[in-house]
């Protein structure tokens, strides 16, 4: 059984190597890195979002107690539009997620990479600004840094590092605490670059990359040591090791003598999508997935199933199964063609949460005005059967061996709803088993 | 809490007359004030296209214009050497041109007299293979082209350092401060000053004053009509649209479907295309660029430059002239002349009203004011401001000596220079002796930490928003996406702003870049927005949103549905 995934995110990844577990022939067809790659470190399968309008909330509307991310969960799936939906329906939302988690840790495992966490219990993580989020999956890195888990937080300022300023952050950190009713001792701490490294600050991937130098870590091994102080969570900036993070953290620890975690990262400090990219990247390989890098020119269908799959440098790659998962607009799934809004590889028709058709609709015309309200515009995309197959505008499967993942799904809005990376991880998977059927 | 104000004159409105006639009063010695209603330069004199050109569009029919402006310019570029940069222009002509080669260089002859006045060179003519060479992007139609030399200014900064000076000349600067209403003299009717607001803290106060100006641009006729009186303008619309980066490398000509001229011109890292005018006579608060307006602009500039439409535009600035009254065929030929009105005969003396003109003779038109302004005060003294330099602009940068210094790329120094000149030393000297070096908190420009906290301890920015006009922070490629954060966290650093504030600051911020960019949203632009928002709408914590105004219906209700 030949497979062909289009789509090297965390969607089109699992999906492949979900195939390959089940004995498929799998390749990959990816353009470069796309939003996995920009991804801050948590995997928000149901986040709770503090967006009063567009978010899952935080807590239970009725009685006001906080919701776990599970109860989120679904809260999601009771949204029709959303893919959340279709991939949970009849089926036990703990096991699916924790099925696909232990598959993905599993799968970044030898990369040094876990998915820490549940959607038993909300994670309070830090991101790089203060801000809070409510978490659930993380890959370790920020996963680690449960605030709700710490009596004391330090976040440790590191002079001249490009993209990130220890002191609002700590402000922030402190009103969100207390918004969110969480009592702990907040502290700066500095570690001082020595020569060599504090060169590098300016530019944090350089910095990462040089921390996972034996001889680099032993150089900053006595500025570290006086981060250190009993029961402290040391919070750093994301730049633990550029592809090692566990090496890192281990290494911060036992210098520290601390419990140590990456703050959540946001552009320009996001590392942590790298190091994603590159762990499942490397899972690909050992699957024995082929990885093509290059775009996808176009599908060859043959009485209604994909036949193959051609590249834009006139390779062919013929299929039995065709996984789609390209994302939006940032993985070039979606894009505006000829002033239209459009499918990229099979015009499939487009959908927004309302259920509104808005592929061929110029892209100036989905958009509102209220910037973080609802935007028809980045809600949009395909719509699916239970199998994940893309329906066409009759409702039917448009090829019945083809599979759609990740943001390519329509129904959400994964700016507001912060379910992005989690439908990637669920979807891409299903899409993955639903494949190996075929 | 009040507190109150005597001066001698009461300026309203920060654009670029407010500032100048803020400016030339205090060099007089004359005591102000100037309330703006949002921040310095954010209105018009932002929407302009910042170029300080002569004008040879004016030159056919108001010849003092284009006169005035040259001028002008060349008094610009001796006080403010720092903003202001050479801007050689392309004039391709098309074998479908209504006006021929000969009759374009009789016109460019004529404008040559003009150029010594702004150190302007005469204009060349180029065979079509030289003008391919010199600009590839050119439309292979061309025939031959023309080159001429005109001035831009970075406006805001400008207006900016217009401010500064006035202020640092002891004139009280007030941003984000509207006026609540005019003070009246009972009897005489006198305009004696106005109670005005700070609409970021509600507070109120009086500010008396001899005399009131009224430097309000398209808004003349609401302050206008605050004192009974009555401006009556003719709003024109003009937007323009920016592009991710430099599409050309000279400025160039191109012609609208109607055969208005048009141009392109590269500004810092981007191209700037426009513009447009048109009748306005919506809502001044709200001014939206539409569809139809991008198109006219995209397909002119297409003429030119065949390949336009491959860039991408990153966002739009949009503005109303404040042209005088008048009827006329089209817009482009009314004047754009300047008029200051002494409303005394319609029963408010002491009110003042200026209207009218261009940004390139500004400083000229601050003259007319203030000398206007000084007779009726019985001032004496002349006007100076056509030989003192302006803040930064007293002399040359020696931009390796500050990089080596302060320990910055030389590259963010020479931006620095563009909007600070030898100010430059001063905005970076609090990082002296820091164990490291300024960052750059914008990498599209870029712009350093330095100067975003300079804005705010010294020059008076109070939002996160107010950086765009006074930094350039944001307006490049990616939107803010990448530093706004950051900025947000320096500001709150200065200002002491709890996390609430740079938690709103920063949603305010997003939503006004989106404002700016949603208009001519499309192609690889949807990638870039579809970050933002992650971005934007991932970094809000659970205080921010707690401490958030609540939705509001009429903004919704106003939606277009698709």
């Amino acid at each position: 059984m030949r497979a062909v995934v289009i789509g090297g995110g965390l969607a089109g990844s699992c999906a492949a190597l979900e195939l390959a577990a089940r004995g498929a022939e799998v390749a990959l067809v990816s353009a470069g890195p796309g939003s996995t790659a920009l991804s801050g470190g948590t995997l928000d399968v149901a986040a709770a979002s503090p967006l009063r309008r567009g978010g899952l909330p935080l807590a239970d509307a009725a009685d006001g107690r906080p919701l776990a991310p599970l109860r989120r969960l679904l809260v999601a799936h009771g949204n029709a539009a959303h893919p959340y939906a279709a991939l949970l329906r009849g089926r036990s939302a703990a096991l699916e997620v924790e099925e696909a988690r232990a598959a993905l840790d599993a799968w970044l495992a030898p990369s040094g990479l876990r998915v820490v966490g549940s959607v038993d219990e909300t994670r309070w993580l830090a991101d790089v600004r203060g801000a809070v989020r409510a978490a659930d999956l993380a890959q370790s890195g920020s996963g680690e840094g449960d605030l709700a888990s710490a009596e004391e937080i330090a976040l440790v300022d590191v002079p001249g590092l490009a993209g990130f300023d220890a002191r609002p952050a700590l402000r922030m950190l402190a009103a969100e605490l207390a918004s969110i009713g969480l009592s702990r001792t907040l502290r700066l701490a500095t570690l001082e670059l020595p020569a060599g490294l504090a060169e590098h600050a300016a530019a944090p991937a350089r910095l990462a990359r040089r921390l996972e130098d034996p001889a680099a870590q032993a150089a900053l091994v006595p500025a570290a040591a006086r981060l250190g102080a009993p029961r402290r969570l040391l919070l750093f900036p994301p730049v633990l090791g550029l592809e090692r993070v566990d090496r890192v953290l281990a290494w911060a620890a036992d210098a520290t003598g601390c419990r140590v975690a990456e703050l959540v990262g946001a552009p320009p400090l996001a590392l942590a999508g790298y190091r994603l990219d590159r762990a499942l990247s490397a899972a690909l390989a050992r699957a024995g997935v082929e990885e093509f890098a290059g775009r996808v020119a176009s599908i060859e269908e043959d009485a209604g199933r994909a036949a193959a799959v051609r590249a834009e440098g006139g390779e062919r790659l013929a299929l039995d199964a065709l996984v789609l998962a390209t994302g939006r607009f940032v993985g070039g799934g979606l894009l505006e063609r000829d002033g239209r809004l459009a499918e990229a590889l099979l015009e499939l028709p487009l959908y927004d949460l309302a259920g509104r058709r808005v592929d061929g609709v110029r892209p100036r015309r989905l958009v509102r005005r209220d910037y973080e309200g609802e935007q028809p515009l980045f809600a949009a995309g395909v719509r699916t059967d239970a199998q994940l197959r893309p329906l066409a505008a009759d409702s039917k499967p448009r090829l019945t061996n083809a599979f759609v993942a990740g943001d390519l799904l329509g129904g959400f809005d994964p700016a507001r709803d912060r379910t992005g990376l989690g439908v990637a991880l669920l979807s891409g998977r299903r899409a993955g088993i639903e494949a190996a059927k075929c | 809490m009040s507190r109150g104000l005597r001066v001698q004159v009461l300026v309203v409105g920060g654009g670029i007359n407010g500032a100048g006639i803020a400016r030339d009063l205090a060099l007089r010695g004359v005591s102000c004030a100037l309330v703006e209603r949002r921040e310095l330069g954010s209105g018009t004199s932002w929407a302009s296209s910042g170029m300080i050109h002569g004008g040879l569009r004016y030159l056919q029919k108001d010849p003092e214009v284009t006169l005035h402006s040259c001028v002008d310019s060349g008094a610009i570029q001796r006080i403010a050497p720092h903003l202001v940069f050479r801007i050689p222009f392309l004039m391709p002509v098309f074998p479908d041109d209504p006006i021929g080669p000969e009759l374009v260089e009789i016109g460019l002859e004529m404008y040559d007299r003009y150029q010594p006045f702004k150190n302007g060179r005469p204009h060349t003519r180029l065979r079509r293979e030289e003008a391919l060479r010199l600009e590839p992007a050119l439309s292979p139609r061309v025939e031959c082209a023309f080159t001429l030399d005109e001035w831009g200014v970075d406006a805001a900064r400008l207006t900016a350092a217009n401010a500064l000076d006035a202020a640092e000349r002891g004139a009280r600067i007030s941003t984000h401060t509207e006026v609540v209403e005019l003070s009246r003299e009972g009897g005489s009717g006198r305009v004696t000053g106005a109670r005005v607001r700070d609409r970021l803290t509600g507070e109120s106060w009086r500010i008396d004053a001899d005399l009131t100006l009224n430097a309000t641009g398209p808004w003349a006729p609401r302050l206008a009509a605050l004192a009974g009186t009555s401006v009556r303008l003719r709003p024109a619309k003009g937007i323009h649209l920016v592009f991710e980066r430099r599409v050309s490398n000279l400025a160039i000509y191109a012609r609208g479907i109607d055969g208005r001229d048009m141009f392109t011109f590269p500004h810092e890292q981007n191209s700037m295309a426009g513009t447009t005018d048109d009748d306005f006579y919506g809502d001044l608060d709200r001014i939206d660029v539409t569809e139809d307006e991008i198109a006219y602009v995209m397909q002119a500039m297409e003429r030119s430059i065949p390949s336009i439409r491959r860039h991408r535009v990153i966002h739009t600035t949009q503005g109303v002239r404040p042209t005088l009254y008048g009827f006329g065929q089209s817009e482009d030929e009314l004047s754009r002349d300047y008029e200051v009105i002494d409303h005394g005969a319609e029963g408010a003396p002491g009110f003042f009203t200026i209207a009218g003109g261009k940004l390139a003779a500004y400083r000229l038109m601050a003259e007319d004011a203030s000398d206007r302004l000084c007779a009726s005060l019985g001032v004496r003294e002349p006007c100076r401001t056509a030989t003192t330099p302006l803040p930064g602009g007293e002399g040359a940068l020696d931009v390796e000596a500050l990089a080596r210094r302060f320990r910055v790329a030389p590259a963010a120094v020479v931006r620095l220079g563009f909007r600070h000149g030898l100010r430059s030393a001063r905005v970076l000297a609090p990082a002296e002796g820091r164990p490291t070096p300024p960052r750059t908190v914008c990498a599209c420009e870029p712009v350093l930490d330095a100067e975003v906290a300079h804005a705010a301890r010294v020059e008076g920015a109070r939002t996160l928003g107010d950086c765009v006009f006074r930094a350039r922070l944001g307006v490049g490629a990616c939107q803010g996406a990448s530093c706004a954060g950051q900025a947000a966290g320096l500001l709150a650093d200065a200002l002491d702003w709890p996390a609430e504030r740079c938690a709103a600051e920063l949603s305010a911020f997003a939503a006004e870049r989106w404002r700016a960019a949603a208009p001519a949203l499309g192609g690889r632009h949807l990638a870039a927005f579809e970050i933002h928002r992650h971005v934007f709408l991932g970094a809000r914590g659970f205080a921010a949103e707690a401490a958030s105004r609540p939705e509001d219906p009429a903004v919704q209700a106003e939606d277009p549905t698709p």
